[in-house]
């Protein structure tokens, strides 16, 4: 059945070692949390995940939020709030705009219906291959299994998730869904598939899956993709990825359905300008991914690539019921996976422990709001309730709040017996003597059992005792006794003014109103030469380089010095003008060694380069070829990713595809460790001159 | 003011409580203890029992609402009296909490405040965990340094990810023993690799579950509350 695609021969070889609890498209639990989490404890290589998520946490969520992210968080916080505030019209003015642009869109309620739509669509096209980059809301409908079913093939192309196809495995977390795996792990795994030796640093890893991938970039029928966010007055659906998997899925293939929640609609294209640079700041404390890719509609007349399709699935599943009431809020997550670097207890058992599609702290929030309420039902127990998931959050969802509000809940649905001798408890102790006599009886109890007994008691008693002495209940009721017989008398004393009250929380301010500060805090620059210098400096920090020219004359040859007369792709750009006819142009970019390209604007706080779509204007030129080299004249720089965002919001007409590109293709999925090249170009030169 | 001691201090570790009394005294204060406390109820809420979290803490809100001020030794019962009260209670028993939040202070805070000329001195090497609700719920992240600073020939040694949590996270502990036991170890190894005697927080249940293991696993490292450390610190002319 693996007969089509190429990164996917072999398969059939691997033998699964994995736990029940961490196999795709499990429904709920196999056995009772405590004892999942329990094995989970013993499961081999835990220790070291524990290791790689504590390093993680240190880096990306422990210097905490400080300017200027601190006012894109409020900022954000606000979007996603006002976005809820009216779902439903921002749905439909998604819907409006995205058919406008020649989309079609198909709105699921439940897993069943979106994988009706996308099967009807496969088999409507004669789908044999699929292509698909990363999307939680296709692990939540389970279609890859579905796909597989019908006698498609369908690979994961991120690097993650490909390693985790292949070894049979949910993603273990949302952004860095291999983070439990060892390079050795994936090497042997990679040996099972390859039925011989492969290299065991990562680079040899990433290379060997590169390799196996890129056929199947270039043959597949239809690409299948996520969407981060979506904007209701554009139509555009934006899409982030470091690898260039993203880009590849949504550019190559002759239909691309992008599979979304309800939730992942903005109001705004502007409001990019803040979710962009922040769900990476979140997630990985870097300005920005490395690809964004908007999409606002199938390719145009005279586009020579492009998908001639382009499908939107909203999947609702359970959340418009959500809206409203008192779990509203968590719909405004935007999937960065912070709150599970964050969480202590994520960190420990793993994210597969919570077997559920989403682990961690938002898992354990969303799992029993959505889709059948007793399959997660016990997940809000499985968290200390230690609150560093709702410092992490990037759009403030009080999720320990949630937590114990959904604990109430789960009580409040079945007849448990404990829920009598919490009554009782607590009418004893809210009335002194009650109290009082409470803690006598339990003094005297206690004195009578012998220490071995203690622990066996039923109760919570039987948790604690295994690992931990017992606490020592003897000694109830002695601080009374001891504040008695020292000072009898007892009077109210005076006390002087208190020190200020801690704040409390905070909640979104309003921040729409405020300006959009630049990313690295620095004022805009005061010129086009000083912008091109910190646009260089910001390209070495991404791994690419910038060129300063003094004359476009001097650039243009730079530009030829850098193709080295090797097979170029070259985009048909009013800044190349001339320029083809000084390279050896091939036709077709698979062919080229060498992708040459214009900008639209060059971002000088970033580094980033914002490429557009159009006749003559491949997608594929900065994608396919090895290495990119683009020009850019002064007049195209601009100081800041919101003004950028915001020229290209006033562009008419729209283009059908913007690429933002910062830097170099780049994966961390193994161990963590960045490796480049991915999938995008390796190298990146950037060819800057006054004009 | 008065005292709320906790119901750990009420039932399990009467130390910190004592130790946070004669510290108060020290600083010239006249500690009141209302006999009809007993919990905050945050058992209860945290287990799903929120009508019977209410319930305590109604009964919390009328046993302190006569005095001016609150001190307390535990620094989560004191994130719970100000986020989780005014959250869960309605109408005037809401406005009434968010009154009380107003005059409740965790000892560390109280004592930063106003123990400033407490004569200390305390031949220890001891390493901080910022425990979850007073670093986070209460967003108190400074006080216990700052006392433990005051303390002459005393040494603090960092230790990493101490705002991390310790794992006892009430009923958790119980629920899932296995995991919370772990986290303990986690927290119990960094104190250790810091070279530190002691582990010192301001909030008892941590204390209790971190001192719980440490036990249990024959640890040379122990678990104390800053109240306890603070009073050791007190002159002959102190507290006694
Ligand atoms: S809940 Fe917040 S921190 Fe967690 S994934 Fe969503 S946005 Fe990120």
């Amino acid at each position: 059945m693996t007969g089509r695609s190429e990164a996917l021969q072999g398969r059939s070889k691997v033998v699964p070692t994995r736990p029940d609890w961490a196999a795709p498209g499990l429904d709920r639990p196999p056995r009772p949390l405590p004892q999942v989490t329990t094995e989970a404890l013993e499961r081999p290589g835990q220790p070291a995940t524990t290791a790689r998520l504590d390093i993680l946490n240190r880096q990306y969520v422990g210097p905490g939020w400080a300017p200027p992210w601190s006012d894109l968080r409020e900022r954000a916080a606000c979007i996603r709030r006002e976005t809820l505030g009216d779902l439903e019209g921002y749905l439909g003015q998604l819907s409006e705009r995205v058919e406008a642009n020649g989309g079609v869109v198909h709105r699921a309620g439940g897993p069943a219906e979106a994988l009706g739509v996308i099967e009807e669509i496969a088999t409507a096209n004669g789908v044999e291959l699929v292509v698909k980059s990363k999307s939680m809301a296709t692990e939540e409908i389970h279609l890859n299994h579905h796909l597989e079913a019908m006698g498609i093939d369908v690979v994961e192309t991120d690097l993650g998730e490909y390693i985790l196809q292949l070894a049979d495995e949910r993603p273990s977390h949302i952004v860095a869904p291999a983070v439990h795996r060892s390079k050795e792990d994936i090497a042997a795994l990679f040996e099972q598939v390859a039925g011989g030796p492969v290299g065991h640093r990562p680079e040899d890893l990433a290379a060997f899956a590169r390799q196996r991938l890129r056929q199947d970039f270039h043959r597949a029928d239809m690409g299948i993709s996520g969407v981060n966010f979506a904007a209701a007055d554009t139509g555009t659906l934006a899409l982030v990825t470091n690898e260039g998997n993203g880009r590849m899925v949504t550019s190559q293939p002759r239909i691309h359905v992008a599979v979304m929640t309800v939730e992942k609609v903005v109001p705004r294209f502007t409001d990019l300008a803040v979710l962009l640079p922040l769900v990476a700041w979140a997630a990985t404390r870097v300005p920005l991914s490395v690809y964004q890719t908007l999409v606002t509609g199938p390719r145009r007349p005279g586009e020579r690539d492009g998908p001639d399709q382009l499908h939107l699935v909203i999947v609702d599943n359970g959340r418009t019921s959500l809206l409203g009431g008192r779990y509203q809020e968590v719909l405004a997550c935007i999937r960065c996976g912070a709150c599970q670097f964050s969480c202590p207890v994520y960190r420990t058992v793993g994210g597969h422990a919570y077997a559920s599609v989403y682990g961690g702290p938002i898992g354990a929030v969303l799992t029993p709001l959505i889709g059948d309420p007793e399959a997660g039902a016990e997940l809000p127990f499985l968290s200390s309730l230690c609150g560093a998931c709702a410092d992490a959050c990037p759009v403030k969802i009080p999720l320990p709040d949630m937590l114990v509000d959904l604990r109430a809940d789960y009580e409040a649905r079945r007849p448990d017996p404990a829920r009598i001798g919490w009554a009782a408890w607590a009418r004893a102790w809210a009335w002194g003597p009650g109290f009082r006599a409470s803690s006598r009886v339990t003094r005297r109890l206690w004195s009578l059992l012998p220490p071995g007994a203690r622990a066996a008691l039923p109760g919570p008693g039987r948790g604690w005792g295994a690992g931990r002495s017992m606490p020592p209940l003897e000694h109830a009721g002695e601080l009374r006794e001891w504040l008695r017989t020292r000072r009898p008398g007892q009077r109210p004393a005076q006390p002087g003014p208190g020190p200020a009250p801690p704040a409390g929380p905070e909640g979104p301010t309003g921040a729409e109103q405020l300006p959009h500060p630049g990313l690295d805090g620095a004022p805009p620059p005061a010129g086009p030469e000083e912008a091109a210098r910190r646009l260089s400096q910001a390209l070495e920090r991404v791994r690419a380089t910038g060129h300063i020219c003094s004359s476009a004359e001097e650039a243009r040859q730079r530009v030829a010095d850098l193709c080295a007369g090797r097979p170029t792709a070259i985009e048909d750009h009013p800044d190349l003008v001339g320029m083809a006819e000084r390279l050896p142009v091939v036709e077709d970019a698979w062919e080229a060694q060498v992708g040459v390209t214009g900008v639209e604007l060059a971002v000088a706080e970033t580094g980033t380069l914002a490429l557009v779509a159009g006749p003559g204007r491949d997608r594929s030129t900065s994608l396919v070829p090895p290495e990119h080299v683009a020009l850019v004249p002064f007049s195209r720089l601009v100081p800041s990713v919101a003004v950028a965002v915001e020229r290209l919001a006033a562009l008419e007409p729209r283009p059908s595809c913007i690429s933002f590109v910062t830097g170099i293709s780049r994966s961390s999925d193994i161990e963590h460790q960045p490796v480049y090249g991915v999938h995008g170009p390796g190298k990146v030169d950037v060819v800057l001159y006054p004009g | 003011m008065a005292l709320f001691a906790s119901c750990i201090a009420d039932l399990a570790a009467p130390g910190p409580a004592r130790a946070a009394v004669e510290v108060l005294e020290a600083m010239g204060c006249r500690v009141s203890f209302p006999e009809a406390q007993s919990c905050c109820g945050q058992p209860a809420l945290n287990s799903g029992f929120p009508g019977e979290g209410r319930l305590l803490a109604r009964h919390w809100i009328e046993t302190f609402e006569p005095f001016q001020a609150v001190v307390s030794p535990s620094g989560s019962c004191v994130a719970h009296v100000h986020h989780q009260f005014p959250r869960i209670l309605e109408g005037p028993w809401a406005a009434r909490a968010r009154d009380m939040a107003g005059r409740t202070y965790e000892f560390s805070q109280f004592v930063a405040a106003y123990g400033e000329g407490l004569p200390l001195a305390l031949d220890a090497t001891v390493t901080v965990h910022d425990s979850c609700h007073m670093w986070r719920a209460l967003g108190e992240r400074r006080s216990v340094r700052s006392v433990l600073g005051r303390i002459e020939g005393l040494r603090i040694v960092e230790m990493e990810d101490a705002d991390t949590c310790c794992g006892f996270g009430g009923t958790f502990s119980a629920k899932f023993p296995y995991v919370s036991v772990a986290m303990a170890d986690a927290k119990l190894a960094r104190g250790q690799g810091a070279g530190a005697q002691w582990m010192v927080s301001a909030d008892p249940g941590c204390l209790m579950h971190l001192q719980a293991r440490a036990a249990w696993k024959g640890s040379p490292l122990q678990a104390r509350h800053l109240a306890e450390v603070v009073r050791d610190a007190l002159g002959p002319g102190g507290g006694r």
